[in-house]
Parts: C-alpha cells; structure tokens; sequence
C-alpha cells in the first residue's frame, strides 16, 4: 500500500466517523464509498499479484543466445532481448527492469516492440515527439502531453508498459567494460495499480552468466618470421648455427654418407660436378612469458578503468600477435593468495585459453580486508533494493526495537546478508555487532553482485594482523622476483618477459627486482616493464602547470610531480639494466614489447614487420 | 497539403515527405494540447458546480479555487479534492437522522466520479490522447504512412475503447456506490436499521445480532487469508522468516556470546601477554 492510498483511507475513515456522530448521510456515504472503492482496488490489485504474475515467464537472449552461460569481449556491444509472456494480459502497468551488473555499460534502447498494435510502451528514450525548449517542454509534460527525450526517467533497460498486454518485448544495447564475469542476475518487476494506490516489487531470477575475454589490439602490420639468432642462455655467448627441418635453405654442403637422397640438389651437384645436399634453417619460436601484478592496487576502480584492465589490454594484444605467427605465450599470474603459472599456449585456441585464464584471474575477489564505511554499506542496501526487494518486507522480518535507524539499518542489512549467503544465526548477530566481520561479508556480497569495490586504498588492511600492513607490497614483488628467477632458469633460448607492475608498488621493493632483471638480460633475454598508470596521473609537461591558485590544484600538480619523480627514478633504473619501460596501458606499451619480440627474433629493431 | 509524387524519387519530394511529416506532428502538438484544454474546461466547469452551485461566494474566489482544484488534478493529488469534497458535504448537506436524499446521491455520484478520474496516474492519461491527437493530424495532413486501412480502423476501435472504459468507470462508481449505499442502510446507523437489529437480537434470545455469526464469519476469513499469504511465501522469505523468528528469542544471548569472544580476541593479540590468574605473565 503506498502512502497515497493509507491518506485516503484515512480521510475515508474520518469523513465516515463524522458522518455517523453528526448523522449526515452523504458525508457518509462519500466516505464509504472512497473506502470501498480502495478496497475494490486492493482486492483487483491482489488478484494480479498472486494469480498473474507468478506465471509470467521471463527469457533473455544475449547475442542471440539463451543459454545460461557463454563468452563476451570486452568493449564489444552486446544485443540483449528481454521478452516476457503470460497467459492472461497482466491488468495493471508494470515497469520491467533488466538488472544490468556494473561491468555492463548501457548503451542505447534498441527497439519498443509489443505483441498488440495498441499497446503503449515507454522505454528509454521515447522515439516520437518534436525537440521542444526545456521551458515548454516542462509545461507540456505537466500538462500530460508527452514524456520527451531528455525528460524520460528510465533507462535503456527498463519498460513500462501501461496498456493490458500478453506479451511485452524490449532490447537494448550494451557494452562490456572489463574482462572478468558478467552475470545478469534477472528481471526486477514493479506492478502498480492504475491509481498508485498499490505498489508490489518482485525479483525474478533469470540467471545468465558469462565470462567476459580482455579485448585486443589488433595490428595491421605483419609480424616478421625470420630469426637471425638463438642464443643459449648459458655458459657465455656464442652464435648458434644448427641446421634444422625448416623450410628456408640455410646453405649448400657436400654430400656425407648417410644424408637423404631427397636432400641431394642435383642441379648444383650437376654445376659443381660434387655431390651436393642441402641444408636447411630451423624453425625456432620467439617465446613471450607475462608476469601480471594482480594485487589489491591493481584491482581498485571501476570496470574497465583498473590498472588491471590496462595490463589485459597490453597482455591480450601481445599474445595475439605472438600466437598469430606461431609464438608460443605463457604467464605467471600473481596476487596476495597465490601465484598461478600457465602453461605454454599457442595457436588461436592457445590464445582463447590464455585470455580465458586472464578473465578468470581477473574475476577474482580481493584478498585483502576492506575497513567497513558507510558508502560500502549504501552499495550493499542499493542491491538489496534492486535484487531482493521481498527480503526487506517487514512483515516476514521483526526487528529488535532501537532508536537507531543506522542501527536498525544494519540489522536488516545483517539479516539479508545472512539468509542470501547463508550464514549462521551468530554469524549474523557478529555482522550487527563487529565491524569487521561485516565488512568481510558486504565485501563477499558485493563481489558476488558484480560491483567492484571502489574503496580508498587508506580503507584496506592486510588479512593478518592490521600492525603488519607493510608486508603486503613485499610478498608480491617478492613473488614477482622469484617466479622471474624460476623462469630465466626454465629458459630454452632468449625469450622476451614482460612484466606488468603497478609503479608505486615496484619503485619502493625495487631493490628485490633489479638483480633479477639484470641476470635475464645477462643471459640475453629481453624484458620489458609495463607500469600502467591512470591517464590523468601519467606525467607529462602540460600536467606540472597549475590550472589556478587554488589548494586543490596545486595539491595536484604537487602529486603530478612526485609522480613524475618516482616513475623517472624507475625508469632511470630499469634502462640502465638494458630493460624497457613504459608508463602506458595503451598502444604505446603494445609496439614497446613488439619491439623487444623484434629485437630477440633479430638484434634489430624493426619498426614495420615484412618478410625478409 | 498534398501528397509527395513517390514516382519520383527526387530530393524535393522527399524534402515534401518530411516537411509533411512535421508539419503532422506539429498539428498533432497542437491538437494535443486543444483535447487536454478542452478536459480541463469541462473539469473547471464541473468543479464550480458541484462546489459552488447554490452560493453566493464571489466569481473571482470560485476561479481561483477552481484553478487550484484544477492544478491539483492534472498532478494527480487525489487526497485534496476528497477533503474539499468531504468539508463541502460536511458543511452544506446535514440531513436528520441519516436520511439520504436522490439530490445528494447524484452529488455523490458527480463527486466520486471526479475523483475517479483525478486518481489515475498521469502517465495513463498521456496515450489515449496521443493517440486520438495523433489520428487527427493524419486525416488533415494525409501523412502516407499512416492511412493504411488497418491503421484508421485500429485508431476507430482504440476510440471506442475509450468510450467503453468511460462507461465502465461510470458503472464502477454507481455500483460502488450502491454497496456503500446498501452497507449504511444495513449497519444500525438509521432509527429503521436500529429498530431492525433489536427486534433480531430479541428474535436470538437477546444475544447482539449479528454478533456471533460475524465473529464466526471473521475468524474464517482471517484464517483463510492469513493461510493464502504463508503460502505465496516465497523460500528466502521464509527462511529470513524463520531466521528472525529465532534471533527475537535468543538475539540477547547470542549478543553476549559474540560480545565476550570479541573481548577475548582483543586480548589474545599477538604480542600481547595474557596474564595468569596467580600473578604470571604468560606469553
């Protein structure tokens, strides 16, 4: 019932009351009758509810597909059809919203179809209606005339469909923001009667979870195929030349007992009066090994703005060229739990398994502790709203008294949290009581919701003790360190690592890394360092002149310049080793590891690829 | 305005095509706003009628009421023109001992009817007459697209609709009404009704008629509906159900519990030395 509805009945009863005591007969009668006409209401609105739309059947295609789960790309569209079908026209308007987690960004609605001529939909954006002033099209709206582009309150994934209707379809287009999963959890519904005087809201879960692969950059140049070296990665430097089962001739040789027939060049035998075999290159790859830093600074941010996302890109883009030519790509994958090693991927499956391996660690929750803040717990109650709107129904929950709201606010939220993740009855009294175990489990709950946590790095402490915060950084560079040490003594023949590190992180343990860089590039191999940093923090001339005089500029171009220091200092270090930085996510960090591929594959660097 | 040449596929003719188009909506704005003036009127009219009719109150107050009365409508604030009605009734109409005339049933009627149509949402207001403004501006303009047969016959039968749903709404508040009018006349509100229920009560040997049979009749219905909603309860609510159940009765001690071992982990830190009960530390 909303609070439209109790007013009335409210004034209803009233008028009634004083109807009778002063015995005037209309004034009862009215009274009455506006009762009445509510309760009329209530029990049409009641019959929609439990006997109409509980057989209203939702299906969603994403891509054309209805399966319960599949694959996207990230920053490719996705076409999503939400169709709804009942056996009886659902009597009341109804709002259909598809709940779209947040690494989905929305763009347009696509289309207003309906199964009936007459029915009136309004999505999104409504197509009709001339471009009005916004001073007039305030008026026409109040007026009722029509509901204009920029005055529609709904999204491109919502519906609401006013006229009786069986069926009722809408589309919408949106995009992936970064890899990892993308569940669309179902169909928020909001039945109300024709009056406002009764409101009922729904979830119906129509669960479709997909795993969102890192987009890549795909270059138009060719790669090179010819090797001119490969240096074994021990006992000093020397050429190799050994000849192999390629298909390029290397040079002519006399003929030796026991070579194939099929290898004798007859026509230079013929010239040379000397028999003659042929010799040919061997094929060797130019491997690449990723190192990914996958630790909480990475993770911070929203879909598609991480620095993680930025790793993907460059990592993603570098394998396909690398797979493309038969190169084979690997990777070790490190955050606070544990360090994963893949194994060799090649091909177009080896690529598709490797960036399925990029998601999935992608996808993974932050392993630190968050500190419980009010804008976590505002996160976690906007999704009870959207997702679980029944579990908030007062009538199936009492809560104990309290003059609090925040405190009655936290028991409800404690008490959602531990009936979705079944938890305990202590742990849930825990939950309204410490702090941190409710912070443990809102960080759970919003994880499993698709949101990413966009805390402040300040609300994080280590998952031991709060006193031993500083460890965290070391383990992963340690971990860094080791498995780069472990690879380099794996190594085949020169191979290119590319290490991809959050800067602020590796400038402070520094002196973990170097020694290791330098053994790499000791046994010829190439690295490359890639520290992708947010755009707005990468130094450059124009980011060290202030805009104004105010203190929160100059605070920031105070922070650009001890940016600008510590990545100077870094890479001042890093190049002094032979190794190559760069401070970009982007393409520029794409052509700086093709770059070392060229220069592993032939000493040279090659700015356009060709067959040589 | 005549229809473009669509044999000649020139870039005048579709420059044609789309000014009639506009041309089309624009009239379609305009006639939009012609209907909802037109409702309005007739809204203001009724108003000062039913709230005025019979008085001497000054024309300039009546239109300013009537304005706001009017405002309040088009937003939809239903419960200010039950309240107007309500001190009207309460004010003018005061007839002894509960009789009702035919004049004040009319009133009555005239008066739920205008609040029937003020408590429709807004949005519902907007499609029927789009669509009639819409229909309009197509028979004048000749807009192709449009003239299709099916298309006139479908904005025919959606006129019809609307003139259905008006009579069904006048049906709905009639009927209403009558129930509410029938409900009085039944409760002992009247001297006849009085006179009726004492001579039943006497009739079941001086037990309060209807009393046993609508407690009876009550707790049925009560048992019946509070049945049917336990049983549209859906798993989670009423696992959430069960959970609070159990917390209400036992929240204080586990409340305790947690609160003790919390203490406990506080002491037990690292680095932290427990001291014994005899005075040694511990580590």
């Amino acid at each position: 019932m909303t609070n439209r509805s109790r007013f009335l009945i409210l004034l209803g009863l009233a008028g009634l009351f004083a109807g009778i005591v002063r015995g005037q007969a209309s004034l009862s009668l009215f009274s009455l009758s506006v009762f009445l006409w509510i309760l009329f209401d209530w029990i049409q609105f009641q019959a929609v509810v439990r006997f109409q739309l509980p057989h209203v059947k939702f299906t969603r295609t994403v891509n054309g597909n209805a399966n319960s789960s599949g694959t996207l790309w990230v920053g490719r569209r996705v076409h999503v059809d939400v169709r709804a079908e009942t056996k009886w026209k659902l009597a009341c308007p109804v709002l259909l919203r598809d709940v779209v987690p947040e690494n989905l960004e929305l763009c347009t609605a696509v289309n207003v179809a309906g199964a009936e001529s007459r029915t009136e939909l309004l999505q999104g954006q409504e197509p009709n209606g001339p471009s009005e002033s916004s001073k007039i099209s305030r008026v026409v709206r109040w007026l009722g005339l029509s509901v204009g582009k920029s005055a529609s309150p709904w999204g491109a994934n919502e519906l609401l469909q006013l006229a009786p209707s069986r069926e009722i379809e809408f589309s919408y287009v949106a995009r992936v923001r970064g890899a990892g999963k993308v569940v669309l959890p179902g169909i928020r519904v909001v039945l109300e009667d024709r009056r406002g005087f009764f409101r009922q809201v729904k979830f119906i879960p129509v669960e479709q979870s997909f795993r969102a692969l890192p987009d890549y950059f795909q270059s138009a140049e060719t790669r090179p195929t010819v090797k001119r070296h490969n240096s074994l990665p021990s006992h000093g430097i020397h050429r190799l030349q050994r000849s192999g089962t390629g298909a390029e001739l290397l040079e002519l040789r006399e003929y030796v007992p026991g070579d194939p027939p099929k290898s004798i060049a007859w026509k230079a035998s013929a010239r040379r009066e000397n028999l003659m075999t042929r010799q040919y290159e061997s094929e060797v790859p130019v491997r690449v090994r990723f190192f990914v830093d996958g630790g909480t600074s990475s993770r911070l941010g929203g879909f598609g703005k991480r620095l993680l996302d930025q790793m993907n890109f460059v990592a993603a883009s570098v394998a396909k060229a690398a797979t493309s030519i038969g190169d084979p790509v690997s990777g070790t994958l490190i955050d606070e739990t544990e360090v994963k090693q893949l194994s060799w991927f090649n091909g177009d499956f080896g690529l598709l398994q490797f960036l399925s391996a990029l998601a999935e660690f992608t996808a993974r929750p932050l392993s630190t502790e968050a500190l419980l803040s009010p804008s976590m717990i505002r996160a976690a109650q906007a999704i009870c709203f959207e997702r679980y709107p029944e579990l908030l129904d007062r009538r199936y929950h009492s809560l104990p008294f309290t003059i609090f709201s925040s405190t009655r606010d936290r028991i409800q939220l404690a008490a959602v949290l531990a009936e979705v993740s079944n938890l305990t009855p202590r742990e849930q009294v825990e939950c309204t009581i410490d702090d941190r175990q409710l912070a443990t489990q809102l960080q759970r709950f919003l994880f499993d919701s698709g949101l990413p946590w966009l805390g402040q790095p300040g609300e994080f402490v280590s998952s031991g003790s709060r006193d031993d915060s500083d460890k965290r950084p070391v383990e992963i560079t340690q971990a860094l360190s080791d498995s780069l040490s472990a690879a380099i003594a794996r190594a085949r023949d020169n191979e290119v690592f590319v290490l991809f590190v959050e800067p602020t992180m590796v400038v402070n343990r520094l002196e973990r890394l170097l020694p290791v860089i330098k053994l790499a590039i000791a046994k010829h191999h190439r690295v490359a360092v890639v520290c992708p940093t947010s755009t707005f923090l990468r130094p450059s001339k124009q980011s060290l002149r202030s805009a104004s005089k105010q203190v929160e500029d100059l605070l920031w171009v105070g922070e650009q310049a001890r940016m600008r220091d510590l990545l100077e200092q870094l890479q001042r270090s890093l190049v002094r080793l032979g190794a190559s930085v760069t401070f970009s996510g982007e393409r520029s960090a794409i052509r700086l590891v093709l770059a070392e591929m060229d220069m592993a594959r032939d000493g040279k660097r090659s700015v356009t690829g060709g067959r040589a | 305005m005549s229809l473009p040449n669509e044999r000649d596929g020139s870039v005048k003719n579709t420059a044609a095509y789309s000014k009639t188009l506009q041309q089309a909506a624009w009239l379609e704005q305009l006639i939009s706003f012609g209907v909802v003036g037109l409702q309005l009127i007739g809204l203001a009219i009724l108003l000062d009628y039913l709230l005025f009719f019979g008085t001497r109150v000054d024309l300039r107050l009546q239109w300013l009421v009537v304005g706001l009365l009017v405002i309040t409508v088009r937003a939809s604030q239903v419960w200010v023109l039950v309240l107007v009605f309500q001190v009207i009734l309460f004010s003018r109409f005061g007839g002894p001992r509960m009789e009702l005339r035919p004049g004040e049933f009319f009133y009555c009627f005239a008066a739920l009817l205008l609040v029937f149509y003020a408590s429709r949402m807004p949005l519902l207001r907007i499609p029927s007459t789009k669509r009639f403004s819409r229909w309009v501006a197509e028979q004048i303009t000749g807009s192709p697209s449009e003239l299709s047969s099916s298309a006139s016959l479908s904005h025919l039968l959606g006129l019809f609709e609307r003139v259905f749903s008006f009579i069904g709404a006048l049906l709905y508040c009639f009927v209403v009404l009558t129930i509410a009018a029938f409900v009085l006349t039944v409760l002992p509100f009247t001297p006849n009704s009085w006179r009726q229920w004492l001579e039943l009560s006497m009739g079941e040997g001086g037990v309060l008629w209807p009393g046993p049979t609508l407690c009876v009749a009550a707790l049925g219905l009560w048992l019946i509906v509070r049945e049917l909603a336990w049983r549209q309860m859906t798993k989670q609510q009423a696992g959430l159900y069960l959970r609070s159940s159990f917390l209400r009765e036992y929240y204080s001690d586990l409340r305790m519990m947690v609160r003790r071992r919390l203490k406990l982990d506080r002491k037990r830190k690292p680095g932290k030395k427990v001291p014994k009960k005899g005075g040694e530390v511990v580590g």
